[in-house]
């Protein structure tokens, strides 16, 4: 008997895997198609669930499997990478509609918090931050590239696997320190917004940038300056700032 | 860097313990570039500290040169980029598929035909175009079989097409010679010793008497021991890794192991 097209073989095979259901194909003995079929999923979840684990916690654990089936069986990765796997997932999480998964409103920030805490771990610097001094008045600064800002509907940094979980406006600053551990700062809106400025500038002094801070929020600039040279403060004291001026 | 000796592979897992391995315990580390390939922070330095001091080979897992995907030709060229910033010379993947219509992460038994052959082999050659290194190709376990040839002429015939080199697992051949009926010995004993560069060891799961899974999460077994000592009397003393993936058991008993692989090259060398 000739052989089936290598290609349609592989075809037959993978869709199996990927479909999880216990059907004989190609003549292939079920006990041994079902090393293929576990192999696999168990190796993906533990993927998925190394990266989710707050998020598989606040599921129940039919609705996390189905998720994961549905990412296996739907999703199409591209990335040769494996720490990227969590990338892939994020994206068919977002993409998500099949209402038969139900899934908390929050799921998807939640997710997204928890992946910026493995980019954080794993992001490659170009440089780690040099010792400077650093005069807040006088001084053109920036941030530092292992430090990033996110904005959020949920408090995605509290929330606890089965308490219920209301929208509210979150900013945080995740970072990594100069022994390479992450951690993150919960911010208020005016402090993201400078934070955010600082990230952008290249010349101007803070008390310019919080003169345009104070304009477009009509407050007066005595008003703001003594907090935000605290708070710019406590970001020097974590090697957040660098000095655009030396 | 050339590896020679005996090897371990490194897990981010173990990574505090094994970054204080010292070259007396062991010769070189194996890592996944797909792993390890931008990764910065604390691995990023971590990895490049040890590249310093031991030599390194790299184990890919997502090349699927098995694959009816498009060979990713960007991935190729970074694991190139790869290879030579931390210079190391020893590139090996698997005679496998990982991929189909998108990456699955594991590895999957290509079809034995001939048609699988000619596709397998063009993209050897592409691959080592690229990465101007020989392509070592490993041996793999699998639990199903589909074409009419068996894994040897299939094996054989790829390495006589392509020039490819071997990677020679005997586990695998262990796992595969009880799952697919055929004599482990003379599979080892038929492959061609000019094209056998490497050797994987590990452990492996009894999942019933005629069917055994590559776990990596076990002790290596007194059966798969005799094949690595069969290897090296019949294809010569190769650079050898002890390869375990979870279920990680005190450092202790991994470096005994690695003395077993130690012990048997130089019985083999005497």
């Amino acid at each position: 008997m000739p052989d089936q097209d290598f290609k349609a073989l592989q075809q037959t095979f993978t869709s199996h895997i990927r479909s999880q259901n216990a059907v004989s194909i190609l003549g292939v003995e079920d006990r041994r198609l079902n090393i293929y079929r576990e192999l696999f999923y168990n190796n993906i979840e533990s993927f998925v669930s190394g990266t989710f684990p707050v998020l598989k916690e606040c599921l129940t654990a039919d609705t996390w499997h189905r998720l994961v089936r549905a990412f296996f069986m739907r999703h199409q990765c591209d990335t040769p990478y494996f720490l990227e796997i969590s990338e892939e997932f994020l994206q068919f999480l977002q993409e998500h509609t099949d209402s038969s998964i139900a899934l908390p409103d929050y799921a998807y920030s939640l997710a997204h918090w928890e992946w910026m805490e493995l980019f954080a771990d794993a992001f490659v610097e170009k440089q780690m931050p040099a010792k400077c001094s650093i005069d807040l008045q006088a001084d053109v600064l920036t941030t530092e590239e292992c430090a990033w800002l996110q904005a959020y509907e949920y408090p995605v940094h509290t929330i606890e696997p089965g308490e219920e979980v209301e929208p509210k406006a979150t900013f945080l600053l995740i970072y990594r320190d100069t022994h390479m551990s992450v951690g993150f700062i919960e911010l208020t809106p005016l402090s993201y917004l400078l934070f955010e400025s600082l990230q952008n500038n290249s010349n101007q002094t803070i008390e310019q940038i919080v003169q345009s801070i104070a304009a477009s929020h009509n407050m007066p600039v005595a008003q703001l300056l003594p907090g935000a040279l605290d708070t710019i403060g406590s970001w020097v004291d974590l090697k957040l700032i660098k000095n655009l001026s030396e | 860097m050339v590896i020679k000796g005996s090897g371990l592979g490194l897990r981010r897992g173990m990574l505090d313990e094994m970054s204080k391995l010292t070259a007396q315990q062991v010769d070189f580390f194996e890592v996944a570039p797909e792993n390890w390939i931008g990764l910065g922070g604390r691995f990023g330095k971590a990895f490049r500290e040890l590249t310093e001091r031991f030599p390194f080979a790299c184990h890919g897992l997502s090349l699927s040169i098995g694959s009816s995907d498009p060979l990713d030709t960007d991935f190729v060229n970074a694991v190139k980029t790869f290879l030579d910033t931390h210079q190391i010379e020893t590139y090996s993947e698997h005679l496998s598929y990982c991929s189909h219509q998108g990456h699955m992460y594991d590895l999957l038994p290509i079809p034995f035909t001939m048609d699988a052959i000619k596709h397998v082999v063009s993209r050897i050659e592409q691959v080592q175009d690229i990465l101007q290194r020989p392509l070592i190709l490993e041996n793999v376990s699998t639990y199903a079989k589909f074409g009419h040839m068996n894994e040897l002429e299939f094996t054989q015939e790829v390495v006589a097409r392509s020039g490819c080199k071997l990677l020679l697992d005997v586990n695998n051949v262990y796992v595969n010679s009880i799952n697919h009926d055929y004599d482990a010995n003379q599979f080892i004993q038929s492959l061609p010793s000019k094209a056998v560069e490497y050797i994987h060891i590990a452990g492996h799961f009894d999942e019933a008497d005629d069917l055994k899974v590559d776990t990596h999460g076990a002790p290596v077994k007194e059966d798969v021991w005799q094949l690595l000592q069969l290897a090296y009397e019949h294809h010569g003393v190769k650079p050898t890794l002890l390869e375990r993936d979870f279920n990680f058991p005190p450092m202790g008993e991994l470096l005994a192991e690695i003395n077993q692989i130690k012990a048997l090259q130089e019985v083999a060398y005497a």
